[in-house]
C-alpha cells in the first residue's frame, strides 16, 4: 500500500514537471531541439574520425552510434525522472532541503523528482532516433537496448547523488 | 594633464576588475582541485586514445603529425576552452534577474567591464590547466616537440580568447530578446569544437571541410593556436594573426551594434 502510495505520488510529480515544462511551449520546443541538434553536431566528430580510420581496437561508426545512444538516452532518462540529482549540493548549500524534510515525503525520493530537466529530454529522444539509425532493429537488440539505457539511467542517477551528497 | 589622469584611473578600475575574479578564483580551492582533475582525467583519455590510433595504423606519422604533436595540440586546444568563463550565461542570467541595471549603472563601459572580469578569469585558469596538463602530457609522451612556438601560442592564445569573448557575448545579449539562451550556447559550443578541431586536429578532415573550416573564426579559436605551438612557422604565424585581427574586428563590431541596441531596449522598456 506504502509503495503504490510512493508510486502515486512520484508520478503526480512527474505529470506535474511535465506540465509545467511544456506551459511555455516555444523554449520547451527550442530546449528539446536544441538538445538534438547539439548533439547531431557533436557526433559529427566521430564521423570524421571514423571516416579517417574506420577501425580502432574493433570499434566502427555504428558501435560509436550505440555507445551514444544507450548513454544520451540513460542520462536523458535519470534527468527527465531525477531532474534535481544534478542539484542535491546547490539545494543543501542554500538551505532549501528544509522544505522537503518537513513533509511526510521520503525526501530523497521528493527531491530528485521534483524536477524533470527539458533538454535532457531531447538527450533521450536523440538516444532513440541513433538507435534506429544505428540499424538492426529487432525485438531482442531492442530489448537488450532498452536494459541497457535503464541501467545507464540507474549508474547516472546513483553516481550523481553520490557526489552532491558531499556537500554534506 | 586631466586626460592622462582620466586614462589612469580608467585602467586602475578596469585593472581592478581585471584582479577581482583572479582573487575570487585564489579562495576557491576546490575549483582548482577540480579544474586539476578535469584537465588530467581530458589529457590521459586522449592519450589512450591516439595512442590506439598510432598503434592499430601502424605509424609514428599521421597527417604529418606524431603522437608528441597530437597530444600536445590536445592541450593547447583543451587550454584555450577549458580556460574561459561562462559569460553567455552570466550576462543572460544578469538580464533575466534585472542585475544588468547594476551593471549599467557603473561609470564603466559595459563591454569593458565584461572584458576585464573575463580576462582575470582566462588569466588564472590557464595557468591551472597549463600546469596540470602540462605535466600530464609531459609524463607520457616528453617536452613540446618545440620551445619556438611558445611566444607565437601565447599571442594566438590570447587573440582566441578575445574572439571567444565576442561569441559569448553575443550570445549572452541574445537573453534581451529570447527567453532561453542554452540552445545558442549548446549549438555554438558543438559547432566550434567540430569546426575548430578540438577533438582532431583539422589537418585529418577531409580536404573540402578543412579548406571551408580553416578560414572560419571557429578555428582561429581553437585550432590556431595549438598548431601554431607544435609546428611554429613566420607564414603560419602571419595569417594566423591576420585572420584572427579580421574575425576580432568583425565580431567586435558586431557586439558593438547589438549590445548598443539591446541596451536601447533596456532603457525603452524599463520607462
Amino acid at each position: 500500500m506504502e509503495r503504490k502510495q510512493g508510486l502515486g505520488f512520484v508520478g503526480a510529480l512527474w505529470r506535474v514537471n511535465l506540465l509545467s515544462a511544456m506551459e511555455y511551449r516555444v523554449p520547451f520546443i527550442m530546449q528539446l531541439g536544441g538538445m538534438v541538434l547539439n548533439n547531431v553536431i557533436y557526433f559529427a566528430f566521430w564521423v570524421l574520425f571514423f571516416d579517417r580510420f574506420e577501425e580502432v581496437q574493433g570499434w566502427t561508426l555504428r558501435d560509436m552510434m550505440l555507445l551514444f545512444a544507450v548513454v544520451a538516452s540513460g542520462l536523458g532518462l535519470a534527468m527527465m525522472l531525477f531532474g534535481n540529482c544534478r542539484a542535491i549540493a546547490r539545494i543543501v548549500a542554500a538551505g532549501d532541503l528544509d522544505r522537503y524534510l518537513a513533509l511526510p515525503r521520503p525526501v530523497l525520493l521528493h527531491v530528485l523528482a521534483s524536477r524533470s530537466s527539458v533538454p535532457s529530454m531531447g538527450d533521450f529522444v536523440f538516444g532513440l532516433i541513433w538507435f534506429v539509425l544505428a540499424g538492426d532493429v529487432t525485438a531482442a537488440h531492442a530489448l537488450r537496448f532498452l536494459l541497457a539505457v535503464v541501467l545507464s539511467a540507474c549508474t547516472f542517477t546513483a553516481s550523481l547523488v553520490l557526489a552532491n551528497s558531499l556537500v554534506f | 594633464m586631466q586626460r592622462t589622469l582620466s586614462t589612469r584611473t580608467l585602467l586602475n578600475r578596469y585593472g581592478a576588475l581585471f584582479r577581482m575574479p583572479l582573487l575570487e578564483n585564489l579562495a576557491e580551492v576546490g575549483n582548482v582541485v577540480s579544474a586539476v582533475l578535469v584537465m588530467t582525467m581530458f589529457m590521459w583519455v586522449f592519450a589512450m586514445l591516439w595512442q590506439a590510433v598510432f598503434a592499430a595504423q601502424g605509424t609514428d606519422l599521421i597527417a604529418g603529425l606524431t603522437l608528441k604533436h597530437m597530444l600536445w595540440y590536445l592541450l593547447m586546444a583543451e587550454l584555450v576552452v577549458l580556460s574561459k568563463p561562462l559569460l553567455a550565461e552570466e550576462i543572460s542570467d544578469s538580464i533575466k534577474t534585472g542585475s544588468i541595471a547594476y551593471d549599467l549603472m557603473r561609470p564603466l563601459d559595459f563591454g569593458l567591464f565584461h572584458l576585464s572580469r573575463y580576462a582575470g578569469h582566462v588569466a588564472f585558469r590557464a595557468c591551472v590547466n597549463l600546469l596540470a596538463g602540462g605535466v600530464v602530457v609531459w609524463l607520457l609522451v616528453g617536452p613540446p616537440p618545440s620551445w619556438q612556438g611558445l611566444f607565437p601560442a601565447v599571442l594566438a592564445l590570447m587573440l582566441s580568447w578575445g574572439l571567444e569573448f565576442c561569441f559569448e557575448a553575443l550570445i549572452g545579449l541574445a537573453a534581451f530578446w529570447t527567453e532561453d539562451i542554452s540552445a545558442f550556447r549548446w549549438i555554438h559550443q558543438k559547432i566550434s569544437f567540430i569546426l575548430g578541431g578540438l577533438f582532431l586536429p583539422l589537418d585529418f578532415y577531409p580536404p573540402w571541410l578543412a579548406a571551408v573550416a580553416r578560414v572560419l573564426p571557429f578555428a582561429s579559436i581553437i585550432y590556431a593556436p595549438g598548431r601554431l605551438f607544435v609546428d611554429p612557422d613566420a607564414g603560419r604565424l602571419l595569417s594566423t594573426l591576420a585572420l584572427q585581427l579580421g574575425w576580432l574586428v568583425v565580431l567586435g563590431f558586431a557586439f558593438r551594434l547589438l549590445s548598443s541596441r539591446a541596451l536601447r531596449r533596456l532603457t525603452i522598456n524599463g520607462g
